[in-house]
C-alpha cells in the first residue's frame, strides 16, 4: 500500500467547500452531495474539494482541527503521551496535504500548518520506532497499535511485517530444533529449557 | 436534463434478492426480497479490496458484488450519455465512476497476481471445498487451470521431458504457497475477546477500533466473518 | 513479495548451492572422486570432504556416512549474539546467506545453537536496519555488511522513505512508463542504432 493508495483512501473524507454557483443535489455512487447553494458550505469527498477547487469553482474551508492552537495542543500532547493519541482526522496528513497543496490561500497561516503537522508526523514516525525497538526486543511478534493512521504505518512498511516475518521462521527453526534436544535431554537428565526463554543459551 | 435521473440508488433499477442478502443478513429482516443500496456495495467492494491487497493469500470472491457495482456503473454511463461532457455533474459523476473502477481492477488485478503465483496451490484448495465455499469465481478457475496447464506444458517441452523420471515426480515439491505466517496490519470491526496472539497462546481481547500487527493465520477467521478487517 | 523459499527461487538455489563440510564415517568404495587429497579410488573415514548444501540435505540427519562440521562463521558471532552487540558485524562477509545457510544447517548442529544464533542475530540487527533505512542509504552501502535477506529489507525500508519523500513533495504524480515500456523502448533504440548505423535522424527514432 503505497503513499498513493493511501491518499487514494484518504480522498474519501468528508470535507466542507463554500461553492461560488448552485446545483441540484449529486447522487454519488458514494452517497448523495449537496444542494449546492452559492455561498454557503456544503460537506463533499475530499477528491471533489480538490477537483472543483481547481476548477475555480469553490473556496475549501479548512477543518476545524487545522488550527495553530489545537495542533499546538496536539503536539504537546503527542510528546507527553506514552501512546500514540487519537488523532482529529484517520487520514490527517493526506487531508493536510491535499488541502494545503491545492488551496494554499484557503488556509490560514498555511505555512505554519505545514511545519507543526510534519512535527506531529515527526514525532508520532519516531514513537513508533522507539516502540518497534523495544518489541522486537522482547519475545513474540505481536504488537497493539492503537491510533495510528495508515500514512504512518506506511513508514514501516514492509520493513517492519517482513523483518517479522523471517524473526518468525527463525524463531520456528530454533525452537523446533531446542524441541529435539530438550526431548533428548529431557529423557536423560530430566531438565528441558522451554522454548518460550528469552534468554540466550540459557542452559 | 434533469440531475435526478442520474440515480446511484440500485433500488430503483436492480432488484437484488437472495444473493446479495448473504453479505448482509445481519442489518436486515427477513423479507422476500432484502435490498442493498449502491453504496453498501461500493463499502464491501472496498474493504475487500484493500483485505485482499493486504492478504497472503487468496479470500474469497465478491462477484456478486462486482456483478452489481459493474451493472450500476454501465447503468449511470448509459445516463450520463445525454449530458454535456463539460457539465460539472458529468465531470464529477465520471471522476467518481473512475475511482469505483480502479477498485475494481485493481481488486482483480491483485487475485490474477495471486493465482499466478500461486497457482497449483489455489488449485488444490479448491478441489477440497464445496461449491458453496469455493474461493474463486468460475472465470477465474478457468484462468487458473489454463495458466497452470500452460505452465507444465511449457516445463515438460523444455525441461523435464529430458529429465529420468524421479526429478519429473517432483510435482508436489514445486509447489508454490503462501506463507500464511506473514504479518498483517489488522483493525478490530467490534469487540472480539481471546485472540490467540503468539505461539505460546497468549491471547488478547480486541476492543472495536483497535489495531494490531500479527500473523495472519490468527486472525485469517475473523477477516471471513467480517469481525475485523486489514489495513 | 516478502522472501519465503519455494521450488523456484533463485535465493534458495543459491543457498543450497553452498558447499558444506563434512566428515566421512565410513568408507564409501569408488567415491574417492569426491576427495580431492585421495589417494585411492575410495572415500576413506576421517576425511573431510566439502560437500553442496543440496545432497546434504537430503541425507537423515543421523546418516551413517557424512557427519556435518558446523562452519565456523556461526560460532565466531556467539559472543556478540550473547552480547547483543551483533549490529557492527559484516554479515555479508560472514556469508551472504548467513541466515538461510544457517537455517538449512539448524538440524545438523548437536550443540542446537545455530538456530538459536540466527534469530537472535536477525533479531537484534532489524532494529538497526530500520534505522538505517530511516536516516541514509549511505551507511549499508558497504556489500559486505548486511547478507542477502537483509539486503532485501533495507531496500525495502529506503523504497518506502522514497515513496513518502515524493508524495511529500507532490513528485509521485505524474503517470510514468512502466519499466517494461521503457527497456523495450531502450531495446528498440539499441537495436536499431545497432542495424542501421547512425544513417536515421534522431527524431524518427522515437516512433514507439
Amino acid at each position: 500500500m503505497d503513499p498513493a493508495i493511501i491518499e487514494f483512501i484518504g480522498e474519501k473524507c468528508m470535507i466542507s467547500i463554500i461553492p461560488n454557483f448552485s446545483n441540484e443535489p449529486l447522487h454519488l455512487i458514494y452517497g448523495s452531495v449537496g444542494p449546492f447553494r452559492a455561498g454557503f458550505p456544503v460537506f463533499v469527498p475530499l477528491w471533489m474539494a480538490t477537483h472543483l477547487r481547481k476548477q475555480q469553482k469553490c473556496r475549501i474551508v479548512p477543518p476545524e482541527w487545522m488550527d495553530m492552537d489545537i495542533l499546538e495542543e496536539i503536539k504537546e500532547e503527542e510528546k507527553r503521551s506514552k501512546f500514540f493519541t487519537k488523532m482529529p482526522s484517520e487520514h490527517y496528513m493526506v487531508v493536510a496535504q491535499l488541502v494545503m497543496s491545492t488551496a494554499p490561500d484557503d488556509v490560514p497561516r498555511c505555512e505554519e500548518l505545514r511545519t507543526v503537522i510534519k512535527d506531529i508526523f515527526d514525532i508520532r514516525e519516531s514513537k513508533l520506532r522507539t516502540s518497534i525497538d523495544a518489541f522486537i526486543k522482547g519475545e513474540g511478534t505481536y504488537a497493539k497499535l492503537d491510533n495510528l493512521t495508515l500514512l504512518e504505518i506506511h513508514s514501516v512498511r514492509p520493513i517492519l511485517p517482513y523483518s517479522l516475518d523471517h524473526i518468525a521462521r527463525y524463531q520456528r527453526t530454533a525452537t523446533a530444533s531446542q524441541r529435539d534436544t530438550s526431548m533428548l535431554s529431557a529423557s536423560m537428565a530430566g531438565s528441558s529449557t522451554g522454548p518460550g526463554s528469552n534468554s540466550l543459551f540459557s542452559q | 436534463m434533469s440531475d435526478d435521473e442520474i440515480t446511484a440508488d440500485l433500488q430503483a433499477e436492480n432488484d437484488v434478492d437472495a444473493e446479495a442478502a448473504l453479505v448482509n443478513d445481519d442489518e436486515e429482516d427477513d423479507d422476500d426480497v432484502e435490498q442493498i443500496t449502491a453504496q453498501k456495495v461500493l463499502e464491501i467492494l472496498e474493504t475487500a479490496w484493500i483485505n485482499e491487497m493486504c492478504a497472503p493469500e487468496i479470500l474469497p470472491n465478491q462477484t456478486d458484488m462486482l456483478e452489481l457495482m459493474v451493472s450500476q456503473v454501465s447503468h449511470m454511463e448509459e445516463q450520463m450519455r445525454d449530458l454535456d461532457k463539460n457539465d460539472f455533474r458529468a465531470v464529477v459523476h465520471s471522476m467518481e465512476l473512475e475511482r469505483v473502477r480502479y477498485i475494481m481492477a485493481s481488486y482483480l488485478r491483485c487475485r490474477l497476481q495471486k493465482i499466478e503465483t500461486f497457482t497449483q496451490h489455489i488449485l488444490n484448495q479448491e478441489e477440497t471445498r464445496e461449491p458453496d465455499d469455493k474461493r474463486l469465481s468460475p472465470e477465474e478457475t478457468k484462468f487458473a487451470k489454463e495458466f497452470q496447464g500452460h505452465v507444465d506444458e511449457y516445463f515438460h517441452k523444455v525441461a523435464t521431458q529430458y529429465m529420468p523420471n524421479q526429478q519429473r515426480g517432483e510435482l508436489d515439491q514445486r509447489i508454490v504457497v503462501p506463507n500464511l505466517m506473514s504479518h498483517v496490519f489488522l483493525k478490530a470491526n467490534v469487540a472480539v475477546p481471546a485472540v490467540i496472539v503468539g505461539v505460546d497462546d497468549e491471547e488478547v481481547d480486541m476492543a472495536p477500533g483497535s489495531q494490531h500487527i500479527i500473523p495472519y493465520q490468527l486472525v485469517a477467521d475473523l477477516l471471513q466473518n467480517n469481525q475485523a478487517q486489514l489495513i | 513479495m516478502n522472501f519465503f523459499p519455494n521450488y523456484y527461487s533463485i535465493e534458495d538455489i543459491f543457498v543450497t548451492q553452498e558447499k558444506v563440510e563434512c566428515k566421512v564415517n565410513t568408507k564409501l568404495q569408488r567415491m574417492g572422486f569426491l576427495d580431492a587429497g585421495a589417494e585411492g579410488d575410495d572415500l576413506e573415514p576421517g576425511r573431510s570432504i566439502n560437500l553442496p548444501l543440496w545432497y546434504i540435505k537430503e541425507l537423515k540427519v543421523n546418516n551413517a556416512y557424512f557427519t556435518v562440521s558446523v562452519p565456523d562463521i556461526y560460532k565466531n558471532v556467539h559472543k556478540a549474539v550473547c552480547e547483543a552487540e551483533t549490529t557492527h558485524i559484516e554479515l555479508g562477509r560472514l556469508h551472504p546467506y548467513f541466515y538461510e545457510f544457517g537455517r538449512y544447517l539448524t538440524p545438523y548442529d548437536r550443540n542446537h545453537v545455530i538456530g538459536r544464533i540466527i534469530f537472535e542475530t536477525m533479531r537484534q540487527r532489524v532494529r538497526h536496519l530500520l534505522d538505517i533505512s530511516k536516516n541514509d542509504g549511505q551507511m549499508a552501502k558497504s556489500e559486505l555488511r548486511l547478507d542477502n535477506i537483509e539486503t532485501k529489507l533495507h531496500e525495502a525500508g529506503v523504497r518506502t522513505n522514497t515513496q513518502y519523500i515524493n508524495w511529500l513533495q507532490m513528485t509521485g504524480n505524474k503517470i510514468l512508463i512502466s519499466e517494461l515500456v521503457e527497456e523495450h523502448q531502450k531495446k528498440r533504440k539499441r537495436d536499431r542504432s545497432d542495424d542501421e548505423g547512425d544513417s536515421l535522424p534522431s527524431s524518427k527514432r522515437v516512433t514507439l
